[in-house]
């Protein structure tokens, strides 16, 4: 687990950090977002050991970064915006370089390559990959020394469409081998593919957010309505079918109790007299989660 | 531990980039295409043998190529790291900053190493056949320590200015080497002309009364080699985040004023007609002889602090984390995370405490020499006081000065406003001064209070400098937003 307390950082009179404190839990894909200028890369740089906070503390598995900054180094993997590549050396090369920096055997590179699917790349110089390639690339540097927490800074900037879906499955793929993951980025919409977990930040201190791993978790099991007396869904229980969860104007959103198909809820509901225009799964996004807190902010 | 220095992460790194066949054929052409040149050109002179031309042209390339193409890419060494953005991977990567040290000093050199080398391979197989094959030989090797020296120092000029936590980490303004590379070339080949000058004129130089010959020469290089690596060490300690003290620093200016004492005996004093000349040994002798060893370490440790006033560049952060331990006492983590100048200023207050305690000792006053009752600084004994202030305030101002200074957001603004400043402050004012001839005041009085004892004016416009140059520094630190690399924006 990565546990910050009370963390700031100052530049000169600038502020990019202010007391702040959060817990990333184990096994998760954290999302890290916010406007920029909001301290992203200083929070990802101090939980990474690469810069010492002005005041406060960052945790990674209780040790503290400032008092032994090379035991979270073993326990982490960074990957900058950049991703930080030696063009002029050949994908072997490179993780060659990086498995004896890190005092790893060189069959690792193998099983490394395999895992970011660039075995038959691996003679290739990195100036000459695609930016996707160069993006795997940079993970299998930041991933060689088998870290239990990976923290990404931006990784899919520049990427295409593509590009991004493999990068998105490479997270999830990473994430089931044990890889907690942290991910910052602009593009909301590709991190509600992967993310379950979010943290906002805001001029450097964090934003309370609703969007959990427990919310994401309900996303295959929540739908909404559309219907001109939707209100009437509050009224109606049913817990063996449905729990009503919200309600905002036409549209009421509840949640399907397990085992029930949808269209069996949505029969009852029917039979109930709702008039349903529109039914379907509701959609628990980062982006809605995001735009909320903010304005809330 | 040879066969950890062939494991070396870095230098196989560097190996794998600099090392490619085609790369080594054309370096051992071009100097083997130089060698015939210089012989087949110089085959008729009669004054010069082919030995002599052979050994001549081997340092010739040994200069061009290892000591300037060399220092190029040692000064880039890591700063090109941070351009590329490829420098934190290397500080998480769990290598043991000697491992990196080896791999920095020698891993971008490699090529270069090898085509100096091969030519001093030719220069030692011509030795032999020269008519003082021991001197000759020692030479060679006097040169091969100037070469490295000279790659040493433009690694650790700037890794002084690119090293802190903080800076190299967030760094998004390209890194220019070429002022180090500069400065190291210029500052090293400046030392190869002085032993070359120095051969030339044997026995001119003496240490604590030793005379100075080539094996000196070698060893004491090869002293400064040991402390420029001890330095890189330290400040890639620094960089992969190892806790420091300072104490190597500490032992660097306590061996630097040890060993800059022992030549302090070469200097001419002058009398005050400038008609006769003497040497502290052996015509000055006891407190008398002191009181100049220490001004001259004084002067080591000023120019020192000078130095690392401009080049030193501890991040922001680290500046308040230091400036914090202090306030709350932690004087630990205060030594760990203090600048180096801080040190370096402290050497130089002792020393002029030192300094100037001497010069009101009764003792310095009753073994004068005759010739010493003429130098101005005596006269004013009774002064001493306002000397030291006024050094305390010339330093002052400086560290604000330059603090401010460095902290401008493009490189070339911040180095034309330091040209500028020390320009104006140590050359066009005093020459201001010394063209109105003002009676009583004296431009060193005001601006170089160093040999010179002064009256209770100098720290008192010294002092008004110095309060200037905070108040620039504090407004411009409160109305400028320093960002991640250390250099300011313009906060809305």
């Amino acid at each position: 687990m990565i546990e910050i307390k009370n963390l700031s950082f100052r530049f000169g009179s600038h502020q990019a950090l202010r007391e702040l404190s959060l817990t990333i839990p184990e096994g998760s894909i954290t999302a890290l977002v916010g406007p920029n200028g909001a301290g992203k890369t200083t929070l990802m740089r101090c939980m990474s050991a690469l810069a010492h906070p002005s005041d406060g503390q960052v945790l990674i598995d209780g040790i503290d970064t400032a008092e032994d900054p090379h035991a979270c180094h073993r326990l982490l993997g960074f990957l900058a915006d950049n991703f930080g590549l030696y063009e002029d050396l050949t994908i072997e090369q490179a993780l060659a370089y990086f498995a004896a920096a890190h005092q790893v055997g060189p069959e690792r590179i193998d099983k490394v390559l395999a895992q970011v699917n660039l075995t038959n790349k691996k003679q290739e110089q990195i100036k000459s990959l695609s930016r996707g390639m160069r993006q795997r690339v940079g993970i299998a540097q930041a991933i060689i020394h088998m870290p239990k927490y990976l923290i990404l800074d931006e990784p899919a900037s520049g990427l295409d469409p593509e590009a991004r879906i493999q990068l998105a499955e490479l997270f999830k793929q990473l994430n089931q081998e044990g890889i907690t993951l942290l991910v910052s980025s602009h593009i909301l919409a590709e991190l509600d593919q992967y993310a379950n977990h979010l943290i906002v930040l805001k001029e450097g201190k964090l934003v309370e957010t609703d969007f959990s791993i427990d919310t994401a978790a309900q996303k295959d099991s929540t739908y909404f309505i559309e219907a001109v007396n939707a209100s009437l869904l509050s009224n109606l229980s049913e817990p063996t079918l449905f729990n009503f969860i919200a309600n905002e104007g036409e549209t009421a959103i509840f949640s399907i109790a397990a085992g029930t198909p949808p269209h069996a809820a949505l029969q009852y509901l029917l039979q109930q007299g709702i008039q349903v225009r529109a039914f379907g799964k509701h959609s628990v996004n980062i982006q809605d989660a995001y735009l909320k807190t903010i304005k809330n902010a | 531990m040879l066969a950890n220095i062939f494991r070396n992460p870095e230098l196989k790194r560097n190996a794998w980039l600099e090392l490619k066949s085609n790369r080594i054929l054309a370096m051992l052409g071009l100097i083997a295409l130089a060698f015939v040149i210089t012989t087949t050109a110089l085959d008729d002179n009669e004054y010069l043998k082919t030995e002599v031309v052979l050994m001549n042209t081997a340092l010739f390339i040994l200069y061009l190529i290892t000591g300037i193409w060399g220092s190029k890419n040692a000064a880039d060494a890591v700063a090109d790291e941070i351009n590329q953005k490829t420098w934190d991977r290397q500080r998480m990567s769990g290598q043991s900053p000697f491992a990196l040290t080896i791999g920095k000093i020698f891993g971008p050199t490699l090529l270069q190493w090898l085509g100096g080398l091969s030519a001093m391979l030719v220069y030692f197989c011509a030795a032999l056949f020269s008519e003082n094959v021991g001197e000759s030989c020692i030479n060679g090797l006097i040169y091969m320590a100037l070469v490295l020296l000279m790659n040493l120092s433009a690694l650790l000029f700037s890794l002084l200015t690119i090293t802190g936590s903080t800076q190299s980490a967030f760094s998004h303004a390209k890194i220019n080497t070429t002022l180090f590379f500069i400065l190291s070339v210029i500052g090293v080949g400046y030392i190869s002309f002085y032993l070359a000058a120095l051969g030339e004129e044997k026995g001119a130089i003496s240490w604590y009364g030793l005379i100075w010959n080539n094996l000196t020469i070698l060893i004491s290089l090869l002293i400064f080699i040991s402390w420029s690596c001890i330095g890189i060490h330290q400040n890639l300690r620094k960089e992969l985040q190892y806790r420091n003290t300072q104490n190597y620093w500490l032992a660097f200016l306590v061996f630097t004023g040890f060993y800059f004492y022992g030549f302090t005996s070469n200097f001419p004093i002058y009398s005050e007609d400038y008609s006769k000349t003497t040497y502290i040994a052996p015509d000055i002798y006891g407190l008398n002889a002191l009181y100049y060893h220490l001004a001259l370490v004084s002067l080591v440790f000023f120019l020192l602090t000078q130095f690392l006033l401009l080049f030193e560049r501890p991040s922001e952060n680290d500046y308040t984390l230091f400036l914090q331990a202090l306030r709350k006492g932690k004087f630990k983590k205060a030594w760990q995370n203090a600048p180096l100048w801080f040190s370096a200023v402290s050497g130089l207050v002792l020393s002029l405490l030192l300094l100037f305690t001497l010069q009101i000792s009764e003792l310095v006053r009753h073994q004068l020499p005759h010739i010493f009752r003429q130098l101005e600084i005596l006269k004013y004994q009774h002064n001493f006081a306002w000397s030291f202030l006024a050094m305390v305030f010339l330093v002052l101002r400086d560290v604000f000065m330059t603090r401010t200074l460095l902290y401008r957001s493009k490189y070339k603004n911040k180095l034309l406003s330091l040209a500028l400043y020390y320009a104006l402050i140590y050359w066009a004012v005093p020459l201001l001064f010394m063209i109105g001839a003002r009676q009583n005041v004296t431009a060193e009085n005001y601006f170089l209070p160093f040999f010179r004892a002064v009256g209770w004016f100098s720290p008192v416009v010294l002092a008004g400098q110095a309060l200037v140059a905070w108040g620039l520094q504090r407004r411009y630190f409160t109305s400028h937003t320093i960002n991640s690399n250390g250099a300011s924006d313009i906060s809305s």
